[in-house]
C-alpha cells in the first residue's frame, strides 16, 4: 500500500489513540464492560516508547482510613483553587480501587518486611498526601513495570495493538466522532481507523525538552483536538521541570526532601526566601524562584547540591528505582560522574503542559462519543510528585468505563468520502522524499525551543514577550515549515510533529495572554498576583468567535471555596 | 545519546527498533541487524540498551545540547 492508496481501513467499536497508562487502562475497562472490539493505536509501539514506561512509577493512593477531605484540600491549595474538585475527589475515591487492579494484574508494591504494610512516601509539596513508589512486575520496575503489567493485562483481554501509525486528525462530523486517519510512520501508508467511539490518550507537549522522558511528546492529541472542534482548557498552564545540564536525573523530589538543596551563583541555598518548603517545594515555585533569582544576577549557574546526603544514596537509586535511571547512574559513574555525591549544575529543562481537552467528570468531551485520558485530558494545573500517574489511570479506567455505556446505545461510525479526502490532503501537504525544501528540521525545532524555553516565554511571562512569541511561531509556521527539507519518511513525521508543536505553542501563549494574574503554573510579571475575579476556566475552541470563552467553576457543588485558599 | 550497536553481537531480534520512541534504530531486512538511522534523535533514554537480550547496545550518558531559559 502507498500513501496514493488510501484503502487501508480498520473498523473497531472504540479506538484508544495513544498506549500510556491511559489509553491502556482504557482499553482494558471497555474490554471488562462489555465493548467488543478495542484498538489501541502508537506512534511508537503500545506501552513501550512513552512517557509512561519511562515515569518513575510513584503514584498517590489514598488508602482505607486516609483522609480524602484533607488530601483534596492539599490539591484544591496546590492548583490554587482551578481545580476540578470533583474529579479529584473522583480520582481520590477510586485510587485504591486502581492499586488493587494492579495488583491484581501481577504488580507487586513494596511493603514493610517485619508490618507487611505498604511503603509509602511524601508527595513533595502535598503533605500529607502519600504515593507508593517502586512497583514491580517480573523482574521490572517502576514505569517499565506499569506499562508491561497493563500491555499483558489489555492483550490478554483481546485488545488489538496497531504500532508505528502516527494519527494526524480525527473524523469529527455532525458533533460526533467516527473515528481518526494517519499514516504508517516507516512505510508511510495512508490509514483510516472507523471508530463508534474514541479515546485521546496521546498528548503532553514538551517541545522537545531537555529530558530522556519527554522528546517524543509533541502536542498530537492537543493539536489534532483543537483542529476538530474539541474545547481545551488550562492551556495556560505549563509546568517547567528542572534537570541537570548534561545527562537525565529522576528523584529530584526525594532527594531535596532528604537534603538536597538548590544553589545559585554564589552558592546560596536560595529556596528559603521563596518557600518555608525550601529546596523540597513544588516544582513551579522552584523554577519560578531560579527565574528571580536570574533576574537579580544570581544565576546562571544554578546547582542542585547532593553533597550533604548519605553516602549510600546511589547504592539505594541503583537498587529502588526502576527503568532507566539505574542504568543511567551506573553510565555516569563510568564516566567518573558521582551524581549523588556532587554539586550538579542545573537548570529548568523540560515543559510539561497540564491543559488539555476539556472533559466532565466522565471524561466526556463536548463531541459526542469523544473522550479524553492520561494527560491529553486536563486535570487541571500541577505536576505533584505521584499525581500524573495517578490521574492518567483514573482518566484511562473512567473513559474507558463510560465508552463502554455509550456505546451500548451508540449507532455506526459513518466514515465521510470527502472528510476523509480533505483530512488526507492535509496530512499528505508534503511530498514524503525529496519535496525542494532546504531548511533542516532541527533548526526548525530550534528555533522553536529557544522561544517556547526563553524565561519570559514559560516561566515569568509578560504581555509583550508572549505577543513576540506567538509572531514567531506565526513566522515558524508561514516561513520555515514551507521550507522544510522532508528527505524521507522519519523527516515527514518529523514535519508532522512539528506542526503539532507549533499548533501546541500558539494555544499555549494565546491562554497565557487571556489570563491577566498569577495562578499555580502561570506566572505574570505584569500581573504578580492571583486575582479571585480569575478564577474561572479558559476553554479554548476554534469555532469560537475569538477562539476561546470563560467558564465559571461550579462553587455550588464544591466542598472547597475561594475563601478557603486565604 | 546513543553511541554504538554491536553487529557481531546483535541477533537481529528487533526489540531495540520497537522500543525506540524516536525512530532512531531500524532493524535492517537484509542484514537482519539493528541499525542506528537517526543519531542526532536519540533522547538517551536506554530503552534500546535495558531491552537488548545480547547487551549488543551501548548507550552514552551525555544528552544532547538544547536551548536554555536565558
Amino acid at each position: 500500500m502507498s500513501v496514493h492508496d488510501p484503502e487501508n481501513i480498520v473498523h473497531t467499536d472504540l479506538l484508544i489513540i495513544g498506549g500510556g497508562f491511559g489509553g491502556l487502562f482504557a482499553a482494558i475497562k471497555a474490554k471488562q464492560n462489555g465493548v467488543r472490539e478495542v484498538a489501541i493505536v502508537d506512534k511508537g509501539s503500545v506501552a513501550m516508547t512513552g512517557q509512561s514506561r519511562l515515569a518513575a512509577g510513584a503514584t498517590i493512593y489514598l488508602f482505607p482510613g486516609d483522609d480524602l477531605e484533607e488530601w483534596a484540600k492539599c490539591i484544591f491549595l496546590g492548583q490554587q483553587g482551578l481545580c476540578n474538585q470533583d474529579m479529584v475527589e473522583s480520582f481520590l475515591e477510586q485510587s485504591f480501587a486502581r492499586l488493587r487492579e494492579l495488583e491484581g494484574m501481577g504488580i507487586v508494591f513494596r511493603k514493610h518486611p517485619q508490618s507487611g504494610e505498604y511503603i509509602r512516601l511524601n508527595s513533595r509539596g502535598l503533605v500529607p498526601v502519600q504515593m507508593t513508589i517502586g512497583p514491580t512486575y517480573k523482574k521490572m520496575m517502576g514505569g517499565t513495570a506499569l506499562t508491561a503489567a497493563l500491555r499483558e493485562a489489555a492483550r490478554g483481554a483481546g485488545v488489538r495493538f496497531y504500532h508505528k501509525i502516527f494519527i494526524s486528525d480525527l473524523l469529527v462530523q455532525d458533533s460526533r466522532v467516527h473515528g481518526a486517519v494517519g499514516c504508517h510512520r516507516r512505510t508511510g501508508d495512508f490509514f483510516v481507523f472507523e471508530a463508534r467511539a474514541v479515546v485521546v490518550a496521546a498528548s503532553d507537549c514538551s517541545f522537545r525538552g531537555n529530558y530522556c522522558c519527554v522528546e517524543a511528546t509533541t502536542g498530537d492529541g492537543f493539536a489534532m483536538a483543537y483542529r476538530a472542534g474539541v474545547d481545551l482548557t488550562n492551556m495556560e498552564q505549563m509546568v517547567v521541570n528542572t534537570a541537570p545540564l548534561s545527562y537525565n536525573f529522576e528523584g529530584t523530589g526525594p532527594t531535596a526532601q532528604a537534603g538536597a538543596r538548590f544553589l545559585n551563583a554564589q552558592d546560596e541555598d536560595f529556596m528559603p526566601r521563596y518557600r518555608p518548603e525550601g529546596s523540597a517545594a513544588e516544582i513551579n515555585y522552584i523554577v519560578q524562584a531560579m527565574a528571580q533569582e536570574h533576574k537579580k544576577g544570581n544565576g546562571p549557574p544554578f546547582f542542585f547540591d547532593f553533597r550533604q546526603l548519605p553516602e549510600q544514596m546511589e547504592e539505594a537509586f541503583i537498587n529502588n528505582f526502576g527503568g532507566w535511571m539505574p542504568r543511567n547512574l551506573i553510565r555516569l559513574r563510568e564516566k567518573g560522574i558521582r551524581v549523588l555525591r556532587e554539586k550538579v549544575p542545573w537548570a529548568p529543562a523540560l515543559q510539561t503542559l497540564r491543559g488539555g481537552i476539556q472533559t466532565d467528570i466522565h471524561c466526556q468531551s463536548n463531541v459526542e462519543g469523544l473522550f479524553a485520558a492520561g494527560t491529553a485530558q486536563s486535570m487541571g494545573p500541577g505536576l505533584f510528585n505521584g499525581w500524573s500517574s495517578g490521574r492518567c489511570f483514573w482518566s484511562g479506567a473512567t473513559a474507558g468505563v463510560s465508552a463502554a455505556r455509550y456505546l451500548k446505545q451508540a449507532g455506526a461510525a459513518r466514515s465521510d468520502s470527502e472528510l476523509i479526502m480533505n483530512l488526507r490532503n492535509a496530512l499528505f501537504n508534503r511530498k514524503i522524499n525529496g519535496d525542494g525544501g532546504e531548511k533542516p528540521l532541527i533548526e526548525i525545532t530550534r528555533r522553536l525551543q529557544r522561544c517556547m524555553f526563553a524565561c519570559d516565554t514559560s516561566i515569568i511571562k509578560n504581555q509583550e514577550s508572549l505577543q513576540k512569541a506567538l509572531q514567531e511561531a506565526a513566522a515558524i509556521k508561514e516561513e520555515d515549515l514551507p521550507q522544510a527539507k522532508v528527505q524521507d519518511i522519519h523527516d515527514f513525521i518529523q514535519l508532522k510533529e512539528t506542526e503539532n508543536m507549533v499548533a501546541t505553542m500558539e494555544l499555549f501563549l494565546r491562554s497565557s495572554l487571556v489570563r491577566q494574574e498569577s495562578r499555580a503554573d502561570h506566572m505574570r510579571e505584569d500581573f504578580p498576583e492571583p486575582d479571585e475575579k480569575w478564577l474561572k476556566w479558559i476553554v479554548l475552541n476554534k469555532n469560537l468567535k475569538d477562539g476561546y470563552r470563560f467558564e465559571e467553576l461550579p462553587w455550588g457543588k464544591y466542598r472547597f471555596q475561594p475563601r478557603d485558599l486565604k | 545519546m546513543i553511541e554504538s550497536i554491536s553487529p557481531e553481537l546483535c541477533t537481529g531480534c528487533g526489540e531495540c527498533d520497537l522500543v525506540c520512541p524516536m525512530d532512531v534504530i531500524y532493524l535492517n531486512r537484509e542484514t537482519r541487524k539493528a541499525e542506528i538511522r537517526y543519531r542526532q534523535d536519540c533522547m538517551t533514554c536506554f530503552n534500546c540498551e535495558l531491552e537488548c537480550p545480547v547487551d549488543a547496545i551501548y548507550v552514552d550518558p551525555i544528552k544532547n545540547k538544547k536551548p536554555q531559559p536565558w
